[in-house]
């Protein structure tokens, strides 16, 4: 007969081997690395997306950005701090602050525009290495000639299509030697949405048909860039571009500017949303695969620091002023070597110098009151 | 006395005022022979380092004024805040009518503005620096000149604007003098720039390269061209004639900035050909003065016309004794230019219509009928005062299709002066065949105004359009009259004065080599200058 066990009311632990000392991943991990350091416990205005970044800058770097919308408000800040914007189409010191604008002169640092999507970059310095020239050569506007290319670059376009072409050419070779020429490149990444030609897939920042061209479906096609061909037009620019200058840097951003309008059949927010996930993904893969290419943030402190309606204007688009200076603020700690709080704004002295009028050379007028007048001769 | 004085008769005088390039104009006389047969003095009026910005409006202009005022052009009180100028020739008091009449009749005087180089070379290459730009026009020969190095184009419009900014204060300045009263005013063109770079460099103390200077040169010449001729500023180009492949001629400069005295024959030559065919507007000034002096002369005022075209008839006996004075052989161009005459150019108007010199009896007869027949009643009754047949033209219209309608066969009104009126006579029976008179009456309908040889239509040709309906079958003679208000000065008189229309001053002109009744001068004049040379001399 078995015997019965014996049942005590204290029994003894079970024998299980002790747990390990564990090197939980999570427990190393950085502030910037956790939520609650680097965004709860943070005020909204200071949250700052980034980690160390592959370079920095100091102020006498020569810096060229391209983009969409937001790109503007880059090189704006830029010039007001008084870094190297480097600017080869200056235009003429007579101009007014105003008429700079106006004709896109220091808005960037060619007068090329508005650059939105990743082949329209691409082939602007294709243009500019005369590896490209598109088959649209000018657009009719009301009583004159725009480029297809910057159809907003001076109010009333161009008075004829020679002095377009004129201006054109000496643009692209401008532009070339602004690639030549700079130390870093930013660019915005701001739109996958394009309308190309037909003929020969020129990519235009607008599309043609109401202020200026002539629009019809079989000539201009509407293209939605896909991340892979987003990933091949921006690697073959990159690859141009270390040809024309190898230490060239390249800084990408995401505008956190949402889509004016979309021609998917969806609406906006989904466009945009598609949009910025495809730019987001395609300047990550960019930034793995190129070691002089690097991301900034500026789309994450707009759109993820609980700042929209300080950081967005009441159109629930453009940004606020408050959102450009923290995404500045971002960039100067980020990418410069100058402490952001000490930085201070510089006079951009825009007025024109005053006329000036020499009298002629008196002794050379008397000279004329001997000659000889002789009515018969001549 | 020792020493002997000749008479020379008195020159009309031509301003030129402006930058140095007027001075080569200082007391040149010269005579224009082939129409006018008269001698003018270009008076250089210098104003040193004078710059666009010198014509400024709100500055009231102070240095052309007062070259102006120095030669005696206008007059007025500039002591107050706002100075007031009035031209003299436009002056309608007691005291400056005479003083006017006291020179020699010559209309309005010619004014020749030499403005806009200074204003190129040191407000606007000073600028623009090496900014290059695109010409909106043809400028053949430019590309001969050696580019400019490391030059940025700007746009067009910009270049405009820095245009309009150093030349809009001339302009307005130039417009305002148009304004004010001198309608003969012209702008002489930029002068070539010197070739010279170094020379260029050292007169400016700034580099501009040679394309660069031409190219706007010939800018603001067309833009001051294109700006100045719709305002009624003439604009003088001798460019072509001082270049060679549209470089300065060597011949034509003393400097390289100045023009020499062969250039300036040419510019006087073209002045001359633009004074002579240009068209001459009357002073609106003294004729309104005239008008109301002559309304108040005339007491109580008359009622205004209530119908458009007025008619009345010439007495038979009136109308043969006009008709038998006139031999219609003489061509419709205008063989008196006179500079105190507005009329017609040189130019006839049509192969088909003739003139004619009509003779001294034929100009008594129509003064006995217009002042002393029952239609000198109606005349004066539409006139609303006395008047002065002051422009008595025949013409005759041959017939021609209505393809080669010319002149005033084509519908228009008339620039007349205050208080004209226009007075037609049948000088033949005016049929559908023979082209009548046509005018847009109220109710926008085209009338035609047949009727029986000594017919007369009496209108006001500023009212509405109104033409001569080209003959079809048959020719048509008729008498063009145009009557002045007879203000105190004007004497009752019939004046042929070839194919020219009205005095341009009804205060100051003269009738000589016209034909007239009665014979004589028909406005009180001062003396003229050789009439008080012989008295002082004797």
């Amino acid at each position: 007969m078995m015997s019965e066990p014996t049942l005590s009311l204290a029994l003894a632990a079970p024998e299980v081997p002790a747990r390990p000392a564990s090197d939980f991943p999570y427990d190393h991990v950085e502030d910037f690395q956790n939520w609650r350091k680097a965004v709860t416990r943070v005020d909204n205005r200071t949250i700052d997306p980034h980690a160390a970044t592959k370079f920095r800058f100091d102020p006498a770097t020569k810096f060229v950005s391209a983009g969409s919308c937001f790109a503007q408000r880059i090189a704006e800040s830029l010039q007001d701090y008084g870094f190297n914007y480097y600017v080869v189409e200056a235009g003429p010191a007579w101009l007014t602050r105003e008429q700079r604008v106006e004709y896109n002169y220091g808005v960037y640092s060619a007068r090329y525009g508005n650059v939105y999507t990743t082949l329209q970059l691409l082939q602007l310095l294709q243009r500019a290495c005369g590896e490209f020239r598109p088959v649209d050569d000018h657009w009719l506007a009301d009583g004159y000639y725009v480029d297809p290319f910057r159809p907003t670059i001076q109010p009333g376009g161009f008075t004829s299509v020679e002095e377009l072409r004129a201006d054109r050419e000496q643009h692209l070779a401008l532009v070339r030697q602004l690639f030549c020429g700079l130390d870093v490149f930013i660019f915005t990444l701001g739109l996958t949405e394009t309308f190309c030609s037909a003929e020969d897939d020129a990519a235009f920042p607008t599309c043609p048909g109401k202020r200026f061209g002539h629009y019809t479906p079989e000539k201009y096609l509407f293209r939605n860039l896909t991340l892979e061909e987003n990933v091949a037009y921006l690697g073959r620019f990159l690859h141009l571009l270390g040809e024309l200058n190898p230490s060239a840097r390249v800084i990408l951003t995401v505008s956190p500017v949402p889509l004016a309008a979309t021609m998917e059949s969806r609406h906006i927010i989904q466009s945009t949303c598609y949009s910025k996930a495809v730019l987001r993904v395609l300047a990550e893969q960019m930034r793995a695969q190129h070691d002089n290419v690097e991301y900034f943030g500026s789309y994450e402190i707009v759109t993820a620091t609980y700042n929209n309606a300080a950081y967005f204007q009441d159109d629930k688009r453009n940004i606020a002023p408050d959102g450009v200076e923290h995404v500045m603020w971002s960039f100067y700690r980020n990418f410069t070597n100058e402490d952001p709080s000490s930085l201070r704004k510089v006079e951009r002295d825009y007025r024109p110098p005053a006329f000036q009028v020499k009298p002629c050379d008196e002794e050379q007028v008397l000279n004329l009151i001997n000659s000889e007048f002789e009515p018969g001769s001549p | 006395m020792t020493v002997e004085l000749e008479y020379v008769p008195q020159p009309i005088p031509i301003y030129m005022i402006g930058e140095s390039h007027c001075v080569v104009f200082t007391d040149r006389i010269f005579r224009e022979t082939k129409h006018l047969g008269e001698t003018f003095i270009t008076r250089a009026m210098y104003l040193p380092g004078i710059s666009s910005h010198d014509f400024v409006v709100d500055g009231q202009m102070h240095r052309v004024m007062g070259a102006l005022a120095a030669e005696h052009l206008i007059v007025g009180d500039p002591r107050g805040e706002q100075a007031v100028w009035v031209p003299m020739h436009t002056a309608t008091n007691n005291l400056h009518i005479p003083s006017v009449h006291s020179k020699k009749p010559r209309g309005v005087p010619v004014l020749v503005v030499f403005a806009g180089e200074i204003a190129l070379r040191s407000i606007f290459l000073r600028q623009l620096g090496n900014a290059d730009f695109e010409l909106p026009f043809e400028a053949p020969y430019l590309d001969e000149l050696p580019a400019p190095e490391g030059a940025q184009t700007v746009p067009l419009q910009l270049v405009f604007e820095l245009a309009n900014r150093a030349l809009l204060p001339l302009v307005d300045g130039l417009t305002s003098l148009y304004n004010m009263g001198f309608t003969s005013v012209y702008l002489h063109c930029v002068p070539p720039p010197t070739l010279d770079d170094e020379e260029f460099q050292n007169i400016n103390g700034f580099y501009s390269p040679v394309r660069l200077r031409y190219k706007s040169a010939l800018f603001f010449n067309r833009v001051l061209k294109d700006t100045c001729t719709p305002r009624g500023i003439r604009f003088l180009d001798i460019w072509d004639e001082v270049t060679v492949r549209g470089k300065l001629n060597p011949e034509f400069h003393v400097d390289g900035t100045h023009l020499n005295v062969k250039a300036a024959y040419i510019t006087l030559n073209t002045l001359l050909d633009s004074v002579v065919n240009e068209t001459r507007a009357p002073i609106a000034a003294r004729y309104a003065f005239g008008y109301s002096a002559a309304l108040e002369q005339a007491g109580p005022a008359l009622p205004e016309a209530s119908h458009e075209v007025s008619q009345a008839l010439l007495p038979a006996e009136s109308l043969d004794g006009i008709r038998a004075g006139l031999d219609f052989s003489l061509e419709s161009a205008n063989d008196h230019v006179r500079l105190d005459w507005s009329g017609s150019s040189v130019g006839r108007w049509s192969e088909h219509i003739l003139t004619a010199r009509p003779t001294d009896a034929a100009m008594h007869t129509l003064y006995d009928v217009l002042y002393g027949s029952p239609l000198a009643r109606t005349l004066r009754e539409r006139m609303r005062c006395d008047y002065a047949a002051l422009s008595v033209r025949p013409f005759r219209a041959e017939p021609h299709p209505e393809s080669k309608a010319a002149g005033p066969e084509q519908l228009h009104r008339d620039a007349a002066p205050a208080g004209v009126l226009r007075c037609l006579v049948y000088l033949s029976d005016v049929d559908e065949g023979s082209g009548p008179f046509q005018y847009r009456s109220a109710s926008d309908q085209l009338k035609d105004m047949p009727g029986p040889a000594g017919t007369v239509l009496l209108f006001d040709g500023n009212a509405f359009e109104h033409r001569w309906k080209p003959p079809s079958k048959t020719f048509r003679d008729i008498l063009d009259i145009s009557l002045v208000p007879r203000h105190p000065r004007l004497g009752a008189c019939v004046v042929w004065p070839g194919m020219n229309s009205w005095p341009v001053d009804p205060y100051n002109f003269s009738t000589t080599d016209f034909v007239c009744y009665p014979e004589g001068s028909h406005v009180k004049l001062a003396e003229d200058s050789s009439a008080w040379w012989k008295k002082a001399a004797s």
